[in-house]
């Protein structure tokens, strides 16, 4: 009777300890994986961070402004230009030819890439300033 | 099992007691191991599980230092990003001299005798230069030298440079906010409880811009040594845009050399004569007393002498002029007839309820002190009535002048967002219709007086000129001028204020080298209000002319 109580009480022992070894390390491997993605994320959240203050940094308006007057045809709205309604806007009469651009306006269309632009320079400088 | 055994005497007796005593033992330790497997399985499964949650948190609160301030429509104005610092063990240097002069090429705004010094110091850490560029950082890893080393710091950023300098100022090394809504909001940016929420404060950058590029061109071609803007919701007290040139870039405050005049904000710590805009509180005073009617006629032929001092028109007219012409051409002698006739009191009191003689309520420290007049006799009555002899903020002439049009409440500014849904507290002040009456002056000072150069086609500008004489070191009145001009639009339902402050402009060729507010401060209200109105959402608008018709015809048009 004793000897199988002590048998018994012996197995259980060993069974605890395989199961207690087996969940330390289990939690381990677990701790580990949290610390990496705890570190993971606050990369990531500072890589956002980052990205954010720059994205508000190229979208300063002086800057937008540069590149607008050097790449676009858009200006100052004209005094004339300003309606009070729209209906002061005629239709486009029918029958009318196809829009065409006047020659003397840049009008910014698709090309390929140019390995440098004028602006370019000045883009880099401001990239790397924050 | 046992075989009974009897053992007789003492040697039983003592047996006995060792048996128990062997027992109760065994007993005391089943009841500690029981306890101990009990609390075990108790710690290692339901407490683990109620637990989870809060250790999810502690790592996300750590992470901000100081809390990010955006505009209000949500652009990033300040924000944290890390930064090495470099910093030396000069301990572990060897060659002080080598490393110096390495260091050097890396660092070029050291001598390398100063870094020798440094590096050959007593003490185990030695700040070399905080806030390294990433390119900086690299180098100096590059150099290899084993005593050089990083920590990784929060630094302030702020995106937009110089564009919002003023309002949002600036931290030290330290972070500690040092001015604007730093300083002001200094607590709640640091308060680990709202870090992670950003402050949104009620600028728009892209009306800020508009503001600032149009005050610089002006600058320019005036050659002015300064100039203030702002432009604010007269209904909700809210500033869009606020500006103060020159001004500096907050992210390079702590490197140095920025002289105490670019740090200074115009807008609220500048105290000026203002001039002739204050005529606009002098016809409301008038006309909510009941002192003066819109007929009443007040003769301006001639200047006027009190003790040794003289009052004349900047646009004499040399005639007897009604209450609009006054306000139309700004004739500091009919503001100056009105104000006696109103009486000292009268003009005190109201100018008091405008908040005119105590600074200005607003979310920044750097508030100026106003200087109203030092004995308010006959003299000074006169003078203040068109805006001499009193020093105000141009802060608080715009938050008065709100209160002219918006229906005669007195509203704060603010430069934190307010909700849609919040009903302004503010005080009445005048009648609506007084401010009515206001408004009709300051379209047709538009119309036909003195701020024509304002009129943005369709908007509905209406406002005020105010050329004042700079006081010159040795008493008395100089030649340089203060030029300003405070705009509204829409006229007809009053919602944002312009104002613009030109320190000391000189007249061009296009303006016939006139450096009058008409001519240099009024052109740049109208730039800003073309620029503006369609991003506030102020759409052009045919005008009911109908509405100006009774103050109109009391107007003779001889400029």
């Amino acid at each position: 009777m004793s000897r199988i109580f002590a048998i018994a009480s012996i197995a259980a022992i060993l069974m605890a300890g395989a199961g207690l070894f087996q969940l330390k390390y289990q939690v381990a491997q677990k701790a580990a994986f949290v610390k990496n993605l705890k570190l993971e994320l606050n990369r990531d959240r500072e890589a956002i961070r980052v990205l954010r203050a720059e994205w508000s940094h190229l979208n300063r308006p002086d800057y937008l402004q540069d590149l607008s007057i050097r790449y676009l045809a858009l200006r100052p709205p004209l005094d004339s230009q300003i309606k009070t309604s729209p209906a002061a806007i005629p239709f486009r009469p029918e029958g009318a030819g196809p829009v065409s651009a006047p020659n003397d306006l840049v009008i910014p269309v698709p090309r390929r890439k140019p390995e440098s632009r004028p602006g370019d320079e000045a883009v880099k400088r401001e990239a790397s300033g924050v | 099992m046992f075989k009974k055994v009897r053992i007789e005497g003492a040697y039983k007796e003592t047996m006995a007691l060792a048996r128990r005593r062997l027992l109760l033992t065994v007993f005391g330790f089943a009841v500690i191991f029981l306890f101990l497997a009990f609390r075990t399985v108790e710690l290692s499964v339901f407490q683990a599980l109620s637990d989870t949650d809060r250790r999810a948190n502690v790592s996300n609160t750590a992470i901000l230092a100081r809390g990010n301030v955006i505009d209000r429509n949500g652009v990033l104005l300040a924000t944290n990003l890390k930064t090495r610092s470099l910093y030396a063990d000069p301990a572990l240097v060897l060659d002080p001299l080598a490393a110096a002069e390495k260091l050097a090429q890396v660092l070029p705004e050291f001598t390398v005798s100063e870094l020798e010094q440094k590096l050959s110091e007593r003490r185990r850490h030695v700040w070399i230069k905080r806030h390294l560029t990433p390119g900086q950082a690299r180098q100096v890893n590059a150099l290899g030298i084993h005593a050089l080393k990083f920590s990784i710091e929060d630094k302030r950023i702020y995106p937009h440079g110089n564009l919002v300098s003023h309002v949002l100022g600036y931290t030290d090394a330290d972070e500690n906010g040092l001015a604007g809504i730093e300083r002001f909001f200094d607590g709640r940016l640091t308060d680990p409880q709202q870090a992670g929420e950003p402050l949104q404060v009620s600028l728009d950058i892209r009306i800020q811009h508009v503001l600032r590029d149009e005050l610089q061109r002006a600058m320019g071609v005036f050659r002015a040594i300064g100039a203030a803007g702002l432009l604010m919701d007269v209904n909700t007290g809210e500033v869009l845009a606020m500006a103060s040139l020159p001004d500096f870039d907050p992210n390079l405050v702590r490197a140095g050399d920025i002289k105490e005049k670019r740090i200074m904000n115009r807008v609220t710590s500048g105290v000026y004569e203002l001039g002739s805009t204050f005529k606009t509180f002098t016809m409301a005073a008038g006309l909510e007393t009941g002192v003066i009617r819109m007929n009443d006629v007040y003769d301006a032929t001639d200047p006027i002498r009190i003790s040794r001092f003289t009052i004349r028109d900047d646009h004499p007219q040399a005639r007897p002029l009604t209450v609009p012409e006054i306000f139309a051409h700004s004739s500091n002698i009919g503001a100056a007839k009105i104000a006696m006739d109103m009486g000292r009191d009268v003009q005190r009191r109201f100018l008091e309820t405008l908040g005119l003689l105590e600074p200005a309520v607003i979310e920044l420290k750097e508030v100026g002190e106003p200087l109203p007049p030092v004995s308010w006799g006959d003299v000074a009555t006169m003078t203040v009535s068109y805006g001499h002899g009193i020093a105000v903020s141009p802060l608080q002439l715009s938050v008065a002048m709100g209160a002219m049009v918006n229906g005669g409440t007195l509203i704060p500014a603010t430069l934190v967002k307010q909700s849609e849904d919040r009903f302004p507290e503010g005080k009445p002040v005048i009648s609506p219709v007084t401010s009515e009456q206001v408004r009709q002056l300051m379209r047709i000072a538009v119309l036909q007086g003195t701020g024509g150069l304002a009129d943005a086609p369709h908007y509905r500008v209406g406002g005020k000129t105010g050329t004042a004489r700079k006081a010159s070191k040795n008493g008395g009145y100089g030649k340089q001028k203060l030029s300003s001009f405070v705009g509204v639009f829409p006229m007809d339902a009053p919602k944002y204020l312009v104002l613009v402050l030109l320190d000391e402009p000189k007249g061009t060729k296009e303006t016939w080298n006139y450096s009058s507010a008409g001519w240099t401060a009024a052109p740049v209200v109208r730039n800003v209000i073309m620029r503006a109105a369609p991003l506030l959402g102020v759409s052009p608008k045919e005008e009911d002319e109908t509405r100006y018709q009774t103050v109109a015809h009391l107007v003779t048009d001889s400029r």
